[in-house]
């Protein structure tokens, strides 16, 4: 009983946090047309940025996150505007670049805080005993925070003009340009919401799972997983996507804990191999 | 005679050229014989030279992105390893084994990556890389280290000076350079180009796309295994960080790109900087891998062509500067060629034309043909054949579906239900370089010209296919080229790139195109599209001249007017579906079709 409770629960803490990873990145693929390898290396830095605000300076943690947050919505489209934008013609070198990317902000990490894995300073202390099992508070808000930002992100996204522009851009770039939507503006802002997004998943993932720099690159396989599942570009589709990636990997780490990872990967292959246009995915011909 | 094909001397020479760092290689270790550092170092990059091109061949040379070269460096790597371990053989048996593994990887790695193009394929890869490299650790091959690590096997290099390594690891890149350029020289390595370039134009110029790209995958594995496996037999140990983490793939890509893709010899050059740089950063310590890795970024920022292709480049112009000569391109003297040439080519019996025979002697017989896109049946019930040596109008407004007939026929699309026969033969759903080998060209509506290939270079590709070989083993490959150039009046323009083409000229490479497979029936979708009408008149003329020399024509297009003289008979759709069927005159006066044409907006 409490194993199923466990696997309900944590599935879904897990979950949520891979949603926000998984939409921030199929987010950037729908408007901009790249695949940012480097979306799983924000995750991280975003994190770090929190490390150092709130154990080596010794902020206030609220002031910490936001600051963590606030900075990864700032580097994310500077990394569009300067790394991505000039060479988005050719996209072996976009996949190339920002896996690169990826390498050197790991690199940069481990220069800066040693390779040494940290822990984040929970959000809220405390635990609760719930169906035979002990979770903390700090997962129970992580994961009501996620939900809470694709909520928010929904309603944005499918009831703002700004949210209909990002809407048209991912189905037409030029199509939405002729009609008068500002892309590069757009654009810029999806890298931003990308980046924060990337930002709160690290805060959270870091405070209860601990973060090294050269870690096993686990969120940007997850980010895959959930997105390619999805239907690239499919915002719904990466939801659904990390739900089924989060408990397929909360089942297998409860029985076989050192498959872990491989799970996703498994999917993945099935998915790409059976049906690559994923489940909610448009066709590309 | 033969102007695109004839090979110029200096050719030679710049393979000889090629000669001259060889030879300074190998001289290297006499040069320097008090630095084995630097031996090893070069050991490295030439490993990383064979990695890089085995990576060109399948990423630069045919397109197909892999993101995952370490699951073929890996499989040859652990392969080797693992043989030598478990049955102590030689070195020198169990290299190749670890090609011949890998090869089979890399069918392995085909299956799923025929189905995918573009970012899929790219991704694909990286999984299936990124999971051997989990699951390796999780085996236990052997008890002898941490993280899947095989040490110090039996039968290895250990025993070698590190003069002699160089060497084996010098002849190796030599054979696989030379290896590599003959394949991307022959015409594996034109059919490889074509399918990166259009895969759907490759395979209407009749080539087997599925094939050519497994064999891609198959040679690239091959090499790259051969390369892992040699890496593991130096290094005296197998690793996931050694050849199995996605460092590898990243570094191997990062030495091909470097270089040039799609250049084969581009790579050596970007691996031996890379890795050098690389070993080179060494003492900078725990610093080494970022400034490495910024050095990348700003590199294939500033250089994405690669260094061997922007110096190319830059004494290509250096040379023009040099030596102003006159544009190669057009040689007015060819123009008369192409005027006398008629190219009487009864390669088949001349059926005489406008027979007005009975069903039984259809070329082409389509019956029922069905097809659906989700809810839009965009083909129902269409019935219609083709006489030996006619010429078919097929016309209907725009959207009528008659471009989607043709892929059905060509078997681009699969049809939902219904039949196709050509020559008595079903041919319902075959592939399209078979239907192309059975005799079926097609044109495209918008010219599909191979970019990067002169005009008969371009013609050169569905002469690939091979058809008239096994038709007529007189004609040599140039000559065929050139007769088709100059049926379609292209032979003065054969040395010039489509992207100096005018329209008229495009649509006639085209039809070249299409009958340097030696088709019986050609289908040409919309020829006149945009063209003026002195154009106009040209075309046709070629078309009729075509049906004389024995062919029979499906002509498409949404404008009644200019066919009406051309063809024998019209078929008319609309929606999908067969409105009518006759002598053009017969048709025209075609209530249905009058009604079809002013509500379509059409005329």
């Amino acid at each position: 009983m409490s194993t199923l409770a466990e696997i309900l629960i944590s599935g879904f803490l897990i979950s949520s946090l891979y949603a926000l990873v998984a939409v921030g990145f199929t987010m950037i693929f729908g408007v901009a047309g790249v695949m940012n390898l480097a979306h799983g290396a924000f995750v991280m830095v975003g994190a770090y940025i929190a490390i150092w605000a709130a154990t080596m300076m010794g902020w206030n943690i609220y002031l910490a996150f936001s600051l963590a947050i606030i900075g990864m919505a700032l580097f994310a489209p500077l990394v569009y505007r300067l790394l991505v934008r000039p060479i988005s013609k050719r996209p072996v070198i976009v996949f190339l670049i920002t896996l690169l990317l990826a390498v050197l902000l790991e690199q940069t990490m481990a220069l800066l805080f040693s390779t040494t894995p940290r822990i984040l300073p929970r959000l809220v202390t405390g635990d609760i005993y719930l169906l035979g099992i002990n979770i903390s508070y700090n997962r129970i808000v992580a994961s009501l925070i996620a939900v809470g930002i694709i909520g928010l992100l929904w309603f944005t996204v499918q009831r703002t003009k700004t949210g209909q522009a990002i809407l048209a851009l991912s189905m037409n770039r030029k199509g939405a340009a002729l009609v008068g939507i500002r892309a590069e503006r757009i654009t810029l802002l999806v890298w931003a919401i990308s980046g924060a997004l990337a930002a709160v998943a690290g805060l959270f993932s870091a405070s209860f799972l601990g973060i090294s720099p050269l870690g096993d690159r686990l969120p940007l396989v997850i980010a895959f997983s959930a997105v390619v599942l999805g239907g690239l570009g499919s915002i719904p589709g990466s939801l659904w996507a990390a739900f089924i990636i989060g408990y397929a990997e909360t089942i297998t780490a409860q029985f076989f804990p050192e498959a872990r990872g491989l799970v996703s990967l498994f999917i993945l292959i099935v998915i790409l191999t059976i049906r690559p246009q994923g489940l909610l995915g448009r066709e590309i011909a | 005679m033969t102007p695109a094909l004839a090979r110029p001397k200096w050719q030679l020479i710049r393979y000889a050229l090629y000669l001259i760092p060889l030879v300074f290689l190998f001289l290297v270790p006499q040069l320097f014989a008090q630095n084995p550092f630097l031996l090893n170092v070069l050991i490295l990059a030439n490993i990383w030279a064979i990695f890089a091109m085995s990576w060109d061949i399948l990423s630069g040379y045919t397109g197909q992105i892999s993101f995952g070269h370490s699951f073929f460096i890996g499989l040859g790597g652990y392969t080797s390893a693992l043989l030598s371990l478990a049955t102590g053989w030689s070195p020198w048996l169990t290299i190749p084994i670890g090609g011949v593994v890998a090869a089979l990887g890399g069918l392995i790695l085909a299956a799923p990556a025929l189905r995918l193009r573009g970012p899929y394929l790219a991704l694909i890869t990286l999984v299936i890389a990124l999971a051997l490299q989990r699951l390796v650790p999780m085996l236990n091959l052997s008890s002898s280290g941490a993280e899947g690590a095989i040490l110090c096997f039996p039968k290895c290099f250990i025993s070698y000076n590190v003069t002699t390594k160089y060497y084996y690891s010098l002849i190796l890149l030599a054979l696989v350079t030379v290896g590599l350029l003959l394949v991307a020289r022959s015409r594996l390595g034109r059919a490889f180009e074509a399918i990166r370039d259009d895969e759907e134009a490759a395979a209407a110029a009749g080539l087997h796309v599925s094939k050519y790209k497994s064999l891609a995958f198959l040679i690239s594995g091959f090499v790259a295994g051969l390369g892992g496996a040699f890496l593991v037999n130096h290094m005296t140990f197998a690793s996931s960080g050694l050849v199995l983490s996605l460092n590898v793939s990243i570094e191997v890509i990062i030495a091909a790109v470097l270089g040039g893709m799609g250049t084969i010899i581009g790579p050596i050059g970007g691996a031996y900087f890379m890795v050098v740089l690389r070993e080179y950063l060494r003492p900078l310590g725990i610093w080494r891998f970022f400034i490495f890795t910024l050095l990348a970024i700003l590199v294939l920022f500033f250089l994405p062509r690669g260094l061997f292709t922007e110096l190319r480049l830059r004494l290509r112009q250096f040379w023009r500067q040099l030596f102003p000569s006159t544009p190669v391109s057009y040689r007015p003297l060819q123009a008369a060629a192409d005027q006398a040439d008629g190219a009487p080519r009864p390669l088949q019996s001349v059926p005489s034309p406008k027979q007005a025979g009975d069903a039984s002697d259809w070329l082409l017989e389509v019956k029922d043909l069905r097809k659906a896109f989700g809810g839009l049946l965009a083909v129902n019930k269409m019935s219609f054949g083709v006489h030996p040596g006619e010429i078919l109008g097929f016309i209907g407004p725009n959207g009528a579906g008659k471009t989607t007939v043709f892929n059905l026929i060509m078997g681009l699309f699969h049809p939902d239900g219904g039949q196709v026969r050509f020559r008595g033969r079903e041919i319902t759903g075959w592939l399209p370089h078979r239907v192309v080998g059975a005799g079926i060209a097609r044109t495209f509506q918008i010219p599909r010209p191979f970019a990067h290939k002169t005009v008969a270079e371009n013609v050169a590709i569905p002469a690939l296919s091979g058809r008239h070989f096994a038709r007529s083993r007189s004609i040599r490959r140039e000559e065929w080229v050139q007769r088709c150039c100059a049926r379609t009046g292209l032979l003065a323009k054969a040395d010039i790139y489509p992207s100096e083409l005018p329209d008229a000229d495009l649509r006639r490479l085209e039809i070249a195109k299409a009958l340097a497979t030696d088709p019986e029936l050609l289908l040409l979708d919309e020829p006149f599209a945009g063209l003026s009408l002195a154009e106009m008149e040209e075309i046709s003329q070629l078309i009729e001249r075509l049906r004389r020399e024995g062919h029979a024509i499906v002509l498409v297009d949404h404008n009644m007017r200019g066919l009406m003289k051309l063809v024998d008979r019209v078929v008319v759709i609309n929606f999908g579906e067969k409105l009518a069927e006759g002598r053009p005159d017969q048709v025209a006066e075609n209530q249905d079709v009058q009604e079809a044409y002013l509500a379509g907006g059409g005329r």
